[in-house]
């Protein structure tokens, strides 16, 4: 018993880093393949896997000036965090998509270990949208995770 | 006699042993460790250029000024600008951030018509201007300078420095006896002193530890010294320490140092970005600064200039043609480029306060430390310019409204920054700073949080309130009997209403339903100091003094939608190297429900449509306000908070006496002034929320319908329990 408890101890950090290695600004997810009508009768539609969710809610549009500011945040982010974040905080001010912007700052944290901070960030984040759908998906995917 | 002078030498050796230990010595403290006392330069923020950006012509054009830039046609090098048509084209000098170089950029700028489109930029995506300094904080000799390191420095100055100044550097011990027959034998014939025979080593020495007097015994010294740092030190130090050291002028009680700082100084440009000709002025400046200054004495200045030309091309650094076509460039400096810094006593006032909690008086003065701060200066000219001009107006045009003084702070709603801060009708008065220090009670200010505590305990923006008079009895056996502004008892009013009229009566009572103590929490909560908040039934008119800003961190809660957001005037503090000493980074803390302040956001929007701030005579929708005044119109208040900014003003009197101003008729109007000049995007509430519309009966708050007669339509959470009007619907 005690072996399997040793063992699944590194097995739960690694999944955990692996689900949350590339969750940088990362391209919009490609659009999950539509189901023939009949099929979705037949069985539920698959659910979008959750890295492809935080991978969206994380993605700045093409013109949106902050952009290259997350990227270069990013690619601080392992050598000099503080850095990082400074970039990061300048990039928030710009950004023409706050809500992915407030994300990608959360993310950082989360990233960083700041959970409780990074749970203000996605908090913050969700301010920023009436879209019902974004904000349930903000609230589960973000918020609830946080929270836990 | 052999053995008598023997004798003598012997002690004077000694002696002379003990002097030369003892001024290298001198050289050796001077030397070890940190050489200079840099003074702490306050940067203002950093423009953000982009497309999109709402970025005012006007506003850029004074900024670049100040920055020090010149207008070129095509803005060919960078410190210029140009204007071509209704564009601008600007040549950034770049800036080395905390977080990066930014590099020196030409970049394109259009505006496209309408102020809400933004601008177009052309040459780059993003572009950072350089930030403004504004201020400095000097040791007590004044000195300032700008270091920079041997390999930084363009090869033309350092080859073009040593071609006039001391063509042997490189050969010599400290003295130059070739240079020291030359300058003899020049002077001889000459039959004055017209050339010294000093080495840059010598220079530098008098220029650290020796006086300006001419006599044998300061040479003397100068000499031994000269020595004594050759032997300790290398060539490249020297030279580094040398550019660095070296005065150039005295500005008021700054005295000009190195050619670093001298050449954004006087051409207000940076010095690898010089072109030769500057540089060329620059080295002339050596021999005699205050005789060859180009503001004061422009033809010495382009004379001695054309001589430094005149070696560099005689000792082969600069070919005949250069020579040629850099002897007919004027002088090429501009004036007044680089003041120092801009004349904003408040803003450095809060920022030393800010300051001097973390780092020591002698740090501060020495260390070289930038500190990158919120100050926008564009805000700041205008708030400045707006509590002047509205000041005089009002004291024009009210009999007895008169010595009055105000203060303004404007921050951002999204991160909490301070971006311009005024604490005088003078704003270059370095006086009381009211905007910091002048705690005044903030009447209707405070009752925001009232109907914040009432909707979070389930209170809804549509129920009825009785606007009818209420005697409280109080602890000393007295009773208070609070009235409204103008007097009147309306009966029953809808909460939203008492709130956008700023009623007093309806707002007690509901501040007693909700709890004294609750209130004070909620202040609390929502930024402002427990210590200050007195937990009296008063305190729900306002009876609880605060500063503007601290007004401004309060409001800043209610402007991100319950976030409080600690009020941050320095963003961070970097050393003279660049290391990052302290960051301020952006804080969110949630301490109200988005749905309960979407509401009180939705009820502060009625009170720019319907209420105390009607008269800013905005689009309907555009600010969250809130008036205050005090008892007598001792303290006019008002808040008004659009997409982008929170803006607190207050108008009062140091005397404490009436001002005879309301909040709409004082504070307002200078609200109204600065913002119609900024722009004003319109607010955004939280988004979010379990919020419906519903129409109810005003007479009872009761649900009713669209057609029927006396209905309005308001927000509440959705599935707050309301009955069905039993009033007829006509």
């Amino acid at each position: 018993m005690s072996l399997i408890l040793r063992l699944a101890w590194p097995a739960a950090v690694l999944l955990a880093v692996g689900c949350s290695s590339p969750g940088r600004m990362a391209p919009e997810p490609p659009p999950a393949p539509s189901a023939p009508p009949d099929s979705a009768l037949r069985e539920a539609p698959t659910p979008e896997p959750p890295e492809q969710r935080l991978r969206g809610d994380l993605a700045l549009g093409g013109d949106d000036p902050a952009r290259g500011l997350f990227e270069r945040a990013w690619s601080e982010f392992e050598t000099d965090p503080e850095t990082a974040f400074s970039i990061a905080e300048r990039a928030l001010k710009i950004s023409s998509n706050k809500m992915a912007g407030y994300l990608n700052y959360a993310r950082m944290l989360e990233r960083a270990g700041r959970i409780a901070d990074a749970l203000q960030f996605a908090r913050r984040a969700l301010a920023f949208t009436e879209d019902e759908a974004l904000r349930d998906r903000v609230q589960r995917g973000w918020i609830d995770r946080l929270s836990r | 006699m052999l053995r008598f002078l023997l004798r003598l030498s012997l002690p004077l050796l000694i002696a002379c042993g003990f002097g030369i230990a003892w001024l290298d010595a001198q050289v050796q403290e001077r030397f070890a460790g940190e050489r200079w006392q840099l003074p702490s330069r306050i940067h203002a923020r950093a423009l953000e250029i982009h497309d999109g950006a709402r970025i005012a012509r006007p506003g850029l054009l004074r900024e670049l000024k100040a920055l020090g830039y010149r207008s070129r046609a095509g803005a060919p090098s960078p410190g210029t600008y140009s204007e071509p048509g209704a564009g601008l084209i600007i040549h950034t000098r770049g800036f080395e951030f905390p977080t990066g170089a930014e590099p020196a950029r030409r970049i394109g700028i259009r505006w496209p018509g309408r102020d809400s489109a933004g601008i177009e930029l052309s040459g780059a995506a993003l572009v950072r201007l350089e930030p403004l300094t504004v201020g400095q904080i000097f040791p007590a000799h004044g000195e300032d300078r700008i270091l920079l390191r041997l390999q930084d420095v363009p090869p033309l100055l350092i080859q073009g420095l040593l071609a006039v100044e001391d063509r042997d550097f490189h050969e010599h011990y400290g003295l130059s006896w070739r240079g020291i027959a030359r300058a003899s034998l020049v002077n001889l014939l000459a039959m004055r002193i017209v050339q010294g025979g000093s080495t840059l080593t010598q220079q530098l020495v008098k220029n650290l530890f020796l006086s300006q007097e001419q006599s044998l015994w300061r040479k003397g010294l100068e000499a031994l010294m000269a020595v004594t740092l050759e032997l300790r030190h290398g060539k490249e130090d020297i030279l580094e320490t040398y550019i660095n050291a070296v005065f150039f002028a005295q500005q008021g009680r700054r005295a000009i140092h190195g050619f670093p700082l001298a050449a954004e100084y006087f051409t207000g440009s940076r010095l690898d970005q010089l072109a030769p000709e500057q540089i060329a002025l620059l080295v002339g400046m050596v021999k005699a600064p205050s005789a060859y200054n180009p503001f004061r004495n422009p033809g010495a200045a382009l004379r001695r200039r054309n001589v430094v030309l005149d070696v560099w091309e005689q000792n082969g650094l600069i070919t005949p043609q250069q020579h040629a076509a850099y002897r007919a460039r004027s002088l090429n400096t501009a004036e007044g480029a680089r003041t120092g810094s801009l004349n904003f006593p408040h803003w450095r006032a809060l920022i030393h306060r800010q300051l001097m909690r973390d780092y020591s008086p002698e740090e501060l003065v020495s260390s070289g430390l930038r500190i990158f701060t919120s100050l926008d200066p564009q805000v700041q000219w205008q708030a400045e310019a707006s509590l002047s001009a509205v000041l005089d107006r009002l004291e024009k045009g009210y009999p007895r409204a008169e010595q009055l003084q105000g203060a303004v702070v404007v921050s951002s709603v999204e991160g909490g920054e301070i971006l311009a801060l005024v604490g005088d009708r003078k704003p270059h008065y370095a006086g009381f700073n009211r905007a910091l220090d002048a705690r005044r009670p903030i009447g209707s200010l405070i009752k925001p949080v009232t109907y914040l505590a009432a909707l979070e305990d389930g209170r809804r923006l549509g129920e009825v309130l009785q606007d009818e008079a209420l005697t409280l009895p109080l602890d000393d056996g007295t009773v208070w009997s609070p009235r409204n502004f103008d007097g009147e008892f309306r009966g029953p009013v809808l909460l939203h209403e008492a709130l956008y009229r700023s009623l007093n009566l309806p707002s007690l009572r509901l501040a007693l339903d909700v709890g004294i103590d609750r209130l004070v929490q909620r202040l609390a909560d929502l930024g402002v100091d427990p210590e200050e908040i007195p937990a009296v039934p008063a305190l729900a008119l306002g009876a609880i003094s605060l500063s503007p800003i601290e007004v401004a961190e309060l409001y800043g809660t209610i402007a991100s939608g319950g976030f409080a957001l600690p009020q941050r005037a320095i963003l961070s503090v970097v050393d003279a190297r660049g290391e990052l000493l302290k960051r301020n980074p952006l804080r969110n803390h949630q301490v109200a429900a988005p749905d309960t302040m979407r509401l009180l956001q939705w009820a502060l929007l009625q009170v720019a449509n319907q209420g105390t701030a009607r008269n800013l005579n905005l689009p309907k929708d555009t600010i969250l306000a809130k008036t205050g005044t005090t008892n007598d119109f001792r303290d006019s208040w008002f808040v008004g908070i659009s997409a982008e900014h929170v803006g607190v003003v207050w108008v009062g009197r140091d005397d404490n006496q009436s001002t005879s101003l309301s909040g709409s008729a004082g504070a307002m109007q200078i609200w109204g002034h600065l913002f119609r000049r900024l722009g004003i995007r319109p607010a955004r509430l939280i988004a979010g929320g379990e919020i419906e519309f519903v129409w109810l009966k005003r007479e009872d708050g009761l649900l009713s319908r669209r057609r029927c007669r006396d209905v309005v339509r308001l927000p509440q959470l959705r599935g707050a329990r309301t009955e069905r009007s039993p009033l007829p619907c006509r």
